[in-house]
């Protein structure tokens, strides 16, 4: 895969550049991870993505070892990331999409007679799905990240370790606590873990 | 509690995870068979990760990001600019943000493209700024469209074919926004594209892809001596599952992303131009006129070819990279994530000592195909014996897991 990645920066260097879709398409759902994971707020996460992988192709060149280029990259993602929240007017954390809500509003408003017990199960998976969300971005950075690279890339521990800069015993107990702490906030009733 | 309990109930995440050895799988794999308290448990669990997952799907990032940048790039004019850029005099200082000079490119043209590139079309904080226009546009659009949906009725999405259950509950879920979609009943339903086939628990469907058919069912029943049976293909889905049909899919360019289950396809001969895919969350399977098998977990998927010829290559590769092609009595092909390419599964340790057992007496005898597939009834069924599904796909990696559940939980919720 690390041999894969300098193939083609070297081809994308030597005129090739269309190539650079390759690294998107291979490593947006972990820059998001990441991005997510300082923000918590997947909008912000995008845009950073977006910035990161524009910046990272502006400065391909300057990568002196095409076979590091997830390292270099996911330190950019971070580096963007922690930038965006030092930008922020309030330092929030969490903003929980309001845009979906107000979609899922609006539509219920517009549509009141057609709503179907299928539109009714939709919303109550989003709703669950924004539980989840919101229980997510109250964990630590740290928590949220390891959660999110697991969850949402579906990353082993050693990739979530060579990622974070840590061991993959530490990825192991972070993400068993993080989880334990999800599943209190999500199904208090459940008090049961191990 | 025993002390395999306490064992399990300490590693059943590192289970869920992958992360043990084979033995350490295997050793956890049997006791889940035996004990109901730790079964559940791994259930649980199971739940619990699916939940997660569920909640990062409406992500913004994958195939929709990589088109959004990918526009961004060229209407930017980014493309091109790494080339240029490595033609630059050695010992040229980093390249920063917009520091970079094209070939004969003014100063204020320089200025004008620095500016687009960081703030985009607006010369405000780009995310906050497409939020507020997202927002507004919404507000506007979404009356509009509710008044037009009505007066119009809408278009009618692509007519695919039928959808018969053949056991368990299945829901057939609608496109947006279109109302209707239940529990399917016993008789045929009708089946277009953008809806989405959800089986939550044990349950089978067959899917008939009915080609040339307008819209609605014709003569409301499936199969039994239909002349377009000769050239429908046919899907057996088993649940759990969830089946996405693409929005744009036809029946001669057929799409669909099974998201977890077993899939078993039976696809008529197609013309050029013509194509049938089915996209997993790890591998891109394309044929054209064949019988195969696919299996989803959550790492990993399996593919089993049983007649004629399939090409699957990582989910994430180029168009012309890393394509295998697997032929009929090849070894199943696993295609995981972070691997390069799919591989073909080693042949298993141990012969079996009854490799064609007599069935037992009172038994149903062996069908030429599996039974989940149905002989399309112009066309004589293939005369050599096929595998049961299920039968080596159980376990696709190391031949231990048990029966019905496999780690990664894409079975028995």
């Amino acid at each position: 895969m690390v041999s894969e990645d300098r193939e083609y920066v070297e081809r994308i260097l030597s005129g090739e550049p269309e190539l650079f879709e390759s690294l998107v398409r291979k490593y947006n759902r972990m820059a998001g991870a990441i991005a997510y994971g300082v923000l918590g707020d997947f909008h912000e996460a995008e845009d950073v993505v977006q910035e990161s992988f524009i910046k990272a192709f502006q400065a391909l060149r300057t990568l002196r070892d095409g076979a590091k280029f997830r390292p270099w990259f996911c330190g950019l993602v971070r580096t963007k990331a922690i930038d965006a929240y030092r930008r922020r007017p309030d330092r929030r954390m969490v903003e929980i999409s309001s845009i979906g809500d107000s979609l899922g509003d609006a539509i219920s408003s517009a549509s009141g007679y057609r709503l179907t017990s299928n539109i009714e199960e939709e919303q109550l998976r989003e709703e669950a799905r924004q539980k989840v969300l919101e229980a997510v971005s109250e964990l630590s950075a740290e928590d949220r990240t390891v959660v999110v690279l697991k969850h949402m890339d579906g990353l082993s521990y050693k990739e979530i370790a060579d990622i974070t800069g840590t061991t993959v015993s530490a990825v192991e107990s972070r993400l068993f606590r993080a989880r334990q702490v999800l599943r209190k906030k999500l199904d208090p009733s459940r008090t049961r873990e191990n | 509690m025993n002390d395999l309990c306490s064992e399990t109930d300490r590693r059943l995440w590192l289970y869920i995870d992958r992360e043990l050895s084979a033995s350490e799988l295997a050793r956890i794999s049997s006791h889940l068979r035996e004990c109901a308290t730790c079964s559940s448990l791994y259930h649980e669990r199971v739940r619990e990760t699916r939940q997660y997952r569920a909640a990062f799907s409406q992500s913004p990032f994958g195939d929709k990001f990589v088109g959004k940048l990918r526009r961004r790039m060229v209407a930017e004019g980014l493309y091109g600019t790494a080339r240029e850029d490595s033609s630059a005099p050695a010992g040229e200082a980093p390249v920063e943000d917009g520091d970079e000079v094209l070939p004969g490119e003014t100063g204020s043209a320089r200025h004008g493209r620095r500016a687009r590139a960081r703030h985009g079309l607006f010369p405000f904080h780009r995310g906050r700024m497409r939020r507020l226009v997202t927002v507004a546009a919404m507000l506007l659009l979404i009356p509009l469209i509710v008044v037009i949906g009505h007066m119009a009725n809408g278009p009618t999405p692509e007519y695919l074919g039928d959808v018969t259950v053949e056991n368990g509950a299945v829901f057939l879920e609608p496109p947006t926004q279109e109302p209707g979609g239940s529990v399917l009943g016993p008789r045929p339903s009708a089946l277009h594209a953008g809806m989405v086939c959800r089986i939550p628990g044990e349950g089978k469907v067959t899917v008939k892809l009915r080609p040339g058919r307008g819209a609605g069912l014709a003569g409301g029943a499936a199969g039994g001596g239909d002349p377009d049976d000769v050239r429908s293909s046919w899907i057996t889905l088993t649940g759990p599952a969830s089946l996405s049909f693409d929005p744009k899919a036809t029946c001669n360019e057929f799409l669909a992303q099974l998201e977890e289950g077993e899939l078993v396809a039976d696809v008529a001969p197609r013309a050029a131009g013509q194509s049938f895919r089915v996209e997993t969350p790890q591998a891109r399977v394309s044929v054209i006129g064949t019988i195969f098998e696919l299996k989803v977990g959550e790492v990993e998927t399996l593919l089993k070819v049983q007649k004629g010829k399939v090409r699957i290559q990582h989910r994430e590769a180029l168009p012309d990279q890393g394509i295998v092609e697997v032929a009929a009595n090849d070894r199943p092909v696993v295609a995981r994530r972070g691997e390069s390419k799919p591989v073909s599964l080693p042949p298993p340790p141990v012969a079996r000592p009854n490799p064609a057992p007599a069935p037992a007496p009172g038994a149903t005898p062996p069908a030429a195909l599996p039974p989940t597939v149905r002989p399309r009834p112009a066309e004589a069924p293939p005369a050599e014996a096929k595998p049961t599904p299920g039968d080596d796909l159980d376990n696709p990696v190391d031949g231990d897991a048990p029966s019905g559940i496999s780690p990664g939980g894409s079975k028995n919720e």
